[in-house]
């Protein structure tokens, strides 16, 4: 299995970004952003092949769960808005 | 039974496509920029319906490079990774020590701000804060 490319692993953390957009849920969308950024920062040290491959089907595989998940929760979209998504009208 | 399904769904969207036909009013109201100008795909050939040959016109909304200018610049202060002393119309990504993930995020913020869909690769070319600005600047659909 040969290591994922540059523009593969930015193609992947931009998927994983708009992904967490679709989440009607405040908390599940600010969460998905951290973790990905957060997850991505921390594997940018790795330097072997093996190990950047297995965090790549890693992060896919997660990718395919989360939008799954969007779906889910779109059609399950609670009716009341966060208190952090109420546009301050100062 | 599945291309009974696909069928439902072509007519419902070549409805909806119809419904948009009747109700839009070709600009004839003054125009300022250029207007993209739509095509009704041959969707309605195909049900035996007369294919409209009047085109769904919407008004292409160009923000000016001001306002593009001054949003991407709060943006670029808000964010936690940026110092806002640095931020500056002219400064590059590496002037502002992005790195490739900072300018992913970055990017991807800028397409929230702007309500826009940035593909990849020109979300890739950006190494600079005039890029950006000149990139919505120019982009139709920008809000």
């Amino acid at each position: 299995m040969s290591s994922p490319s540059r523009t593969e692993i930015l193609g992947l953390f931009r998927s994983l970004l708009k992904t967490a957009r679709k989440f009607p849920d405040y908390n599940i969308r600010e969460y998905m952003k951290r973790r990905t950024i957060d997850g991505f920062r921390q594997n940018s040290k790795l330097t072997d092949a093996p190990s950047v491959s297995s965090a790549f089907l890693d992060a896919n595989s997660q990718l395919e769960v989360a939008k799954r998940q969007a779906v889910v929760y779109t059609l399950y979209a609670p009716p009341i808005k966060s208190v952090m998504e109420i546009k301050s009208t100062s | 039974m599945q291309s009974a399904g696909t069928g439902i769904r072509l007519f419902r969207s070549s409805w909806k496509l119809a419904e948009k036909c009747r109700n839009s009013t070709p600009a004839l109201s003054i125009i300022d920029h250029g207007e993209t100008v739509k095509k009704n795909p041959n969707i309605l050939g195909a049900f035996g319906m007369r294919s409209f040959s009047q085109v769904a016109y919407s008004p292409a909304t160009f923000i000016d490079n001001e306002e593009v200018t001054r949003r991407v610049m709060e943006l670029l202060k808000s964010k936690p990774f940026i110092d806002p002393s640095k931020v500056s119309p002219t400064a590059s990504f590496e002037d502002l020590e992005l790195d490739i993930l900072d300018s992913a995020e970055l990017m991807m913020a800028v397409e929230e701000e702007f309500a826009v869909d940035i593909p990849n690769e020109d979300s890739d070319k950006m190494a600079t804060t005039a890029q950006v600005i000149d990139y919505i600047a120019a982009h139709p659909q920008a809000k």
